[in-house]
């Protein structure tokens, strides 16, 4: 199977396995693309985990029952065990688990489980072969209880082949339910319709007071059962039925299906797939995303939050609501946010502190923006900026840790970007639906509400109605320099209202919109954007060194029509705010308890102090210089350290210390030869220049989801 | 649709509309959306309006379908407008006139052409508590008093119903005709209350700037239904007011009209009651008893037989009113208003229970006609003194609003202010009474506040009307229904931190047009570099969006 390439049928199929194989998360960081292989992918334990667990329903319950046959079906099987099926579909999911190299269709109507997916796969066994929980003598037991003829076998497995006679025997099935009983034969069929060829659960069948009853022993024939109780010991003592009493665990044996006289599964129904309507693509504008990114580190640089007890590359629910009020951006946006500057690197863990010892040893930590990734995003542009954080979402945070959430974005990205252009999906819920059926791996569908709501925050589908990628969103995903013109609007003038609202046009020049919206919030978004000015945000800008002036003069450049009184005061007001209290900056506060002290100090002009109280005074020389010159009158001062917080981690700073320890390493090596330290040594060299290349860490390329184009080599 | 380059509507997926008034076609789609869609504000250049669901049901109601909507919006609008747009109105629209309240041999009944619907609707917990027996597949019975509350009730499920259970005609007005001239834009809001008289109208909201002549709609409707009327409004010189119009206007005389306030209790034909008066509730009794046992007066104004009811300035509606409200379904009512804006959101009430909105008119376009007068809207920002700036920074977050409020730099100001206006009338309105004492007293001019006697209250808005004073100081009292048409000069000394609502209607005491069709000019005092800037800001929003552009200017001692 060498070389053979990733087909769109395959990526239909097992899309996981095809962003996996293209290098695009979320079993591995971007960057490690491997070769168009589908050898690896579609072959080793991994990927075949991944064919089975997003197979989908039908899927499942196929390879279930094959599975309860031995590993093969044939024609009459398949034909019995899939009556409830709709033929079509059934075809459809077929060739669908051929593709995924799940099972074989043999051609005649029979089907066969794959050879290797047998032998990484095999489901758990519930044979009676194969069970270790039966004595021989419970086998005995059920021989006699089924009417095996004496002298019944005295080998395991040869007990086990005349149970399995009895139940093929003429009119089996009629006369076991006659034995048991009604109410034991309507238990049979409710465990089968709970577990399928699985374990149910005792609750899932009403009989959780009754299992524990059963006893360790089901073959007891010394305590009277009643009621479910003598159900289940019956079912038990006939070899129909395998119960955990202390798990709360039942099963049907894989024996006894011949006789349940019915399909195993009689639900074989799916979710619809819904029908693609057309979206409403508009013109590509700014997302609020982009914009609040450099609010959001600015937020982190004063208020740094802790890293979670846990290590957990992610923001505590707190640290985001934190950051949500502050730049106004929504919750979900804020999540994004965090999530996709702790991925790119842009926020850093700090340690702040440790305590205790061994086990008990505590190291407290905080995010704090690189400052050096900080300049490189600052020097972006706006379309550099957007593909970095959607390139943020699309990889995961951590190699190590394959999340739901990344599984869920990659599926609901590739069934968005195989839909023709144009097109996509008016209800969440329905498409939700279909996705949880289609590939059980899913699950829920709100978690594909939640990703929607995530694509509509970064812009990559409409802010409302139906949802789709636009077309600035696939050509961004299929390659990110492609997107530099997506906002590239010809227009450059808004309307400044004197409502504070600004009404911009849809083609407006990015940067002027970036701009906009870093004074502004989203008033309504469609066909036009409208903001509305807003004070805390013009605030912030004036604290990050844009004056009043500025805005003022920006915004009256960019309206067409005359800014209002009210508009300039809003700026004025809010930059004033920004400047009522000031902080000083100063290397060293020199504090006398007696004012002539100070005096003295004053006039000593090396000292460059400025007076800012009768005994405290300031001065830019660092305290050793000062001292220096203070001794000189005869001051000699003590130098006191206050709490002082030590600088903000750069990528620099990482990629020394990973050099270091290779550096270390090549020592030993050195000294005693070992290839595999050798390799770790190289390695950590290969992640020291790439941490330390802060530019190319933020440079994004190649294409930032499946897409068919990719997948057909376009 | 594609894009029309010469459209003057931008439709957003919010539902919001965006009209382009500078753009050739903006009057023409101006007219359209009118009839869907709510004027939300209109500043200069870009109008704003937003289609609601209660803007579509009152849509319905005038006879619009959801297809006049999609096609007025697609012919006007500028970018292709989204389908979940379209959508939101067809299923919006088509839930109104699907259930009805008739009459079917006196009984009132709910009805429905969908059995299906009608059944789904009558399990909701609410709506059943408020459902007789059923009459058959399409219609519930409904007791007459219930009438308000089903119609309040279904609208809050998504279903508001078409009340066309007609109306109790009332008893009849004898000899009243209408004495004065209706300008246009009266006689489209009274046509459009009135519907010929059909039980498509006879209820509803008219929403007119102050000074535009809200009473002269409501006078003309009396007689237009020629049925005794009763008139509910904010306070007692507002009730002297509207009898002084009514009288003068109409061929009523004063022995027609009658005054229910804490000084004379007359019912006559047109009578005139304040809403504290309607709803006095006597605190003897059970707070739990029956509204017409605790509150008394209603009962006795439900024994009478009013064939129409107005409700002046009916955002203030208050809770017991509503309630009673609900009761009298059978009743005309016109509700009046110049800002359709609910600080607690009731205005879904307002469409069940007085009815839909039935006529909107923009501020500037009014004062562009010249039916009201036009204004100069100017903040003036006060620097504080130094014992008030130290004073303030070191108050409470709670304090400060009144330190700056209060500000005694404000008096100065407000006496060069009069200096400046020799001729004309001023008003100086203010919160703080302590405040608007020192003014006065440093003036040497009347004051008024809530304190003040209705006679002296009227004797003062006497002497304004005549022009015998030239300087009067008020408190908030005077913020509604005070028709002073000759005072051009409102100087606003301190307000309820950001009332938009204030901040209009204090506008709105000035906006009457003059005689010599002078200017109007609008004072607001601000105490520089206090938290009274942002609290202005807030207050002018109303204003701004209806056009009012401010002068911010800082007041230098010269």
């Amino acid at each position: 199977m060498a070389d053979e390439n990733i087909t769109r049928e395959y990526a239909h199929a097992v899309p996981l396995n095809a962003i996996s194989a293209f290098g695009l998360g979320p079993f591995g960081a971007r960057g490690e693309r491997r070769e168009r292989d589908l050898s690896y992918e579609a072959t080793s334990q991994q990927g075949l985990a991944v064919a089975y667990n997003t197979s989908g329903l039908v899927v499942r319950q196929l390879v279930e029952l094959i599975w309860a046959h031995g590993g093969r079906m044939d024609a009459e099987q398949l034909r019995a065990q899939t009556a409830p099926a709709d033929p079509a579909l059934l075809s459809v999911e077929i060739e669908r688990a051929v593709v995924a190299r799940l099972f074989e269709d043999r051609g005649d109507g029979s089907v066969e489980l794959g050879e290797t997916f047998s032998e990484y796969l095999a489901p758990f066994e519930l044979g009676l072969t194969d069970t270790k929980s039966l004595t021989s003598d419970a086998m005995g037991a059920i021989c006699r209880n089924l009417g095996v003829e004496n002298p019944i076998p005295t080998r395991k497995a040869e007990r086990v082949a005349a149970i399995i006679a009895a139940f093929d025997a003429p009119g089996a099935t009629e006369g076991l339910e006659a034995k048991v009983g009604p109410v034991a034969w309507k238990l049979f069929h409710d465990i089968v319709d709970s577990a399928g060829t699985g374990i149910a659960h005792a609750s899932s069948v009403g009989i959780h007071g009754n299992i524990h009853a059963v006893g360790p022993s089901p073959f007891s024939n010394r305590i009277s059962h009643e009621g479910a109780t003598k159900a289940l010991h019956d079912l038990a003592c006939h070899g129909l039925i395998g119960v955990e009493s202390w798990e709360g665990q039942v099963w049907i044996w894989a024996e006894a299906y011949r006789v349940l006289g019915r399909p195993i599964y009689r639900d074989w129904s799916m979710a619809p797939r819904p029908t693609p309507v057309r979206i409403d693509s508009g013109t590509a504008a700014v997302p609020e995303v982009v914009t609040a990114m450099t609010a959001a580190l600015e937020h982190w640089d004063e208020i740094a939050p802790k890293v979670l007890k846990n290590d957990e590359p992610r923001l505590a629910k707190a640290a985001v609501a934190a950051l949500a009020r502050t730049t106004g951006v929504s919750t979900t946006t804020a999540e994004l946010l965090s999530g996709v500057a702790i991925n790119h690197g842009l926020l850093l863990r700090n340690v702040t502190g440790a305590s205790g010892r061994g086990r008990n040893r505590r190291v407290d930590a905080v995010w704090r923006p690189d400052p050096q990734l900080v300049e490189v995003w600052k020097s972006l542009s706006t379309a550099q900026r957007w593909a970095l954080i959607v390139s943020g979402w699309s990889s995961p945070v951590d190699r190590s840790h394959r999340s739901q959430l990344q599984v869920n974005r990659h599926l609901v990205a590739w069934e968005l970007a195989d839909l023709e252009p144009g097109l996509g999906f008016d209800d969440t819920a329905t498409f939700g639906q279909w996705l949880g059926d289609h590939y059980c791996d899913l699950g829920h569908c709100d978690a594909v509400a939640e990703v929607i709501e995530e694509l509509r925050v970064l812009g990559l589908v409409p802010a409302q109605g139906a949802f789709g990628f636009t077309d600035v969103a696939r050509a961004l995903l299929a390659d990110p320099a492609s997107a530099e013109d997506a906002f590239g609007g010809s227009v450059d003038e808004v309307i400044v209202q004197p409502d504070m609202t600004i009404v911009v046009p849809p083609d407006l020049d990015a940067e002027l919109a970036s701009r906009l919206r870093e004074i502004s919030v989203v008033d309504s978004e469609g066909a036009v954007t409208v903001l509305r000015l807003d004070e805390t945000r013009i605030t912030k800008r004036c604290q990050a060194g844009t004056s009043a002036e500025d805005i003022v003069g920006f915004l009256a450049d960019v309206s067409s029509v005359e800014l209002s009184d009210g508009v300039i005061h809003l700026v004025r007001d809010a930059a004033d705010k920004a400047n009522r209290v000031s902080i000083l900056e100063a290397t060293s506060l020199v504090v006398t308890a007696d004012p002539g002290d100070l005096q003295v100090a004053m006039s000593l002009k090396s000292a460059k102090l400025t007076k800012v109280a009768d005994t405290v005074a300031i001065s830019p020389l660092t305290p050793a210089r000062l001292r220096q010159a203070l001794d000189r009158r005869d001051l000699h001062p003590k130098i006191v350290t206050i709490g002082e917080q030590p600088a903000a981690r750069t990528a620099s700073d990482e990629a020394e210390v990973l050099a270091r320890r290779a550096e270390e390493l090549r020592r030993y090596v050195a000294r005693s030869p070992n290839r595999h330290t050798s390799a770790i040594a190289d390695r950590l060299d290969q992640n020291a220049a790439e941490l330390a290349d802060v530019g190319g860490r933020l440079t994004v390329s190649g294409p930032l989801v499946l897409t068919p184009d990719i997948v057909e080599g376009v | 649709m594609s894009s029309q380059p010469t459209g003057s509507l931008i439709v957003q997926s919010d539902m919001t509309v965006l009209l382009e008034t500078a753009s050739p076609g903006a009057d023409v789609a101006r007219e359209a959306l009118a009839r869907f869609a709510e004027l939300e504000k209109a500043p200069e250049h870009v109008h704003t309006y937003r289609i609601t669901p209660l803007s579509l049901w009152n849509a319905a109601v005038a006879g619009v379908d959801a297809d006049d909507v999609t096609s007025l919006l697609a012919s006007h609008t500028k970018y292709p407008v989204a389908d979940v747009v379209y959508q939101e109105i067809e299923d919006l629209m088509s839930r109104y006139g699907r259930l009805w309240l008739i009459r079917d041999s006196g009984d009132l009944v709910l009805a429905c052409d969908d059995p299906d619907l009608l059944t789904e609707v009558a399990n909701d917990k609410a709506v059943a508590s408020l459902l007789g027996r059923r009459l058959s597949d399409n219609g519930f019975h409904v007791r007459d008093g219930d009438r308000g509350v089903l119609k309040q009730v279904l609208l809050s499920v998504g279903w508001p119903v078409a009340d066309e259970a007609g109306y109790e005609e009332g008893a009849a007005l004898e000899r009243c005709q209408f004495l004065a001239e209706l300008r246009p834009y009266q006689v489209d809001a009274l046509e459009a209350w009135w519907r010929e008289g059909t039980t498509l109208g006879g209820s509803g909201v008219v929403a007119l700037p102050c000074g535009a002549g809200k009473t002269v709609v409501a006078l003309a409707a009396l007689v237009q239904a020629g049925t005794q009327t009763l008139v509910v409004c904010t306070t007692v010189s507002a009730i002297r007011q509207w009898i002084r119009e009514t009288v003068e206007k109409t061929s009523l005389t004063e022995d027609d009209v009658g005054e229910w306030s804490g000084l004379r209790k007359q019912i006559r034909p047109v009578t005139f009651v304040t809403y504290h008066s309607l709803t006095w509730a006597d605190r003897d009794v059970d707070p739990d008893a029956d509204i017409e046992v605790r509150h008394p007066n209603l009962a006795i104004f439900g024994a009478q037989d009013w064939g129409l009811i107005v409700y002046d300035e009916v955002h203030l509606l208050p809770a017991p009113v509503f309630r009673a409200t609900a009761r009298i379904q059978a009743v005309r009512r016109l509700g009046l208003t110049a800002t359709l804006v609910r600080e607690d959101h009731r205005e879904g009430d307002i469409f069940s229970l007085i009815g839909p909105k039935r006529y909107d008119a923009p501020w500037n376009e009014l004062e562009g006609q010249g039916w009201i007068a036009p204004a100069t809207c100017t903040e003036i920002r006060v620097p504080m003194s130094p014992e008030c700036r130290s004073e303030y920074s070191a108050a409470e977050p709670k304090q400060r609003h009144r330190i700056a409020a209060t500000s005694s730099s404000k008096v100065e100001v407000a006496e060069q202010l009069v200096a400046r206006h020799p001729d004309e009338q001023i008003l100086i309105i203010g919160q703080f009474v302590e405040q608007l004492a020192e003014i006065a007293e440093h003036l040497d001019v009347p004051l008024l506040t809530g304190r003040t006697a209705q006679t002296k209250r009227d004797r003062l808005f006497g002497e304004l009307r005549s022009g015998e004073l030239k300087v009067l100081v008020v408190s908030k009292v005077a913020n509604f229904s005070i028709d002073l048409p000759d005072v051009s000069v409102a100087i606003q000394v301190s307000g309820q931190y950001g009332s938009r609502q204030e901040e209009a209607q204090r506008l709105g005491r000035i906006l009457r047009p003059k005689v010599d069709g002078g200017q109007a000019h609008f004072y607001t005092l601000v105490s520089a570099g206090s938290d009274e800037t942002g609290f202005a800001r807030k207050r002018q929003r109303f204003l701004a969006e209806q056009g009012y552009a401010y002068s911010i200017v800082e007041w230098e001692n010269s």
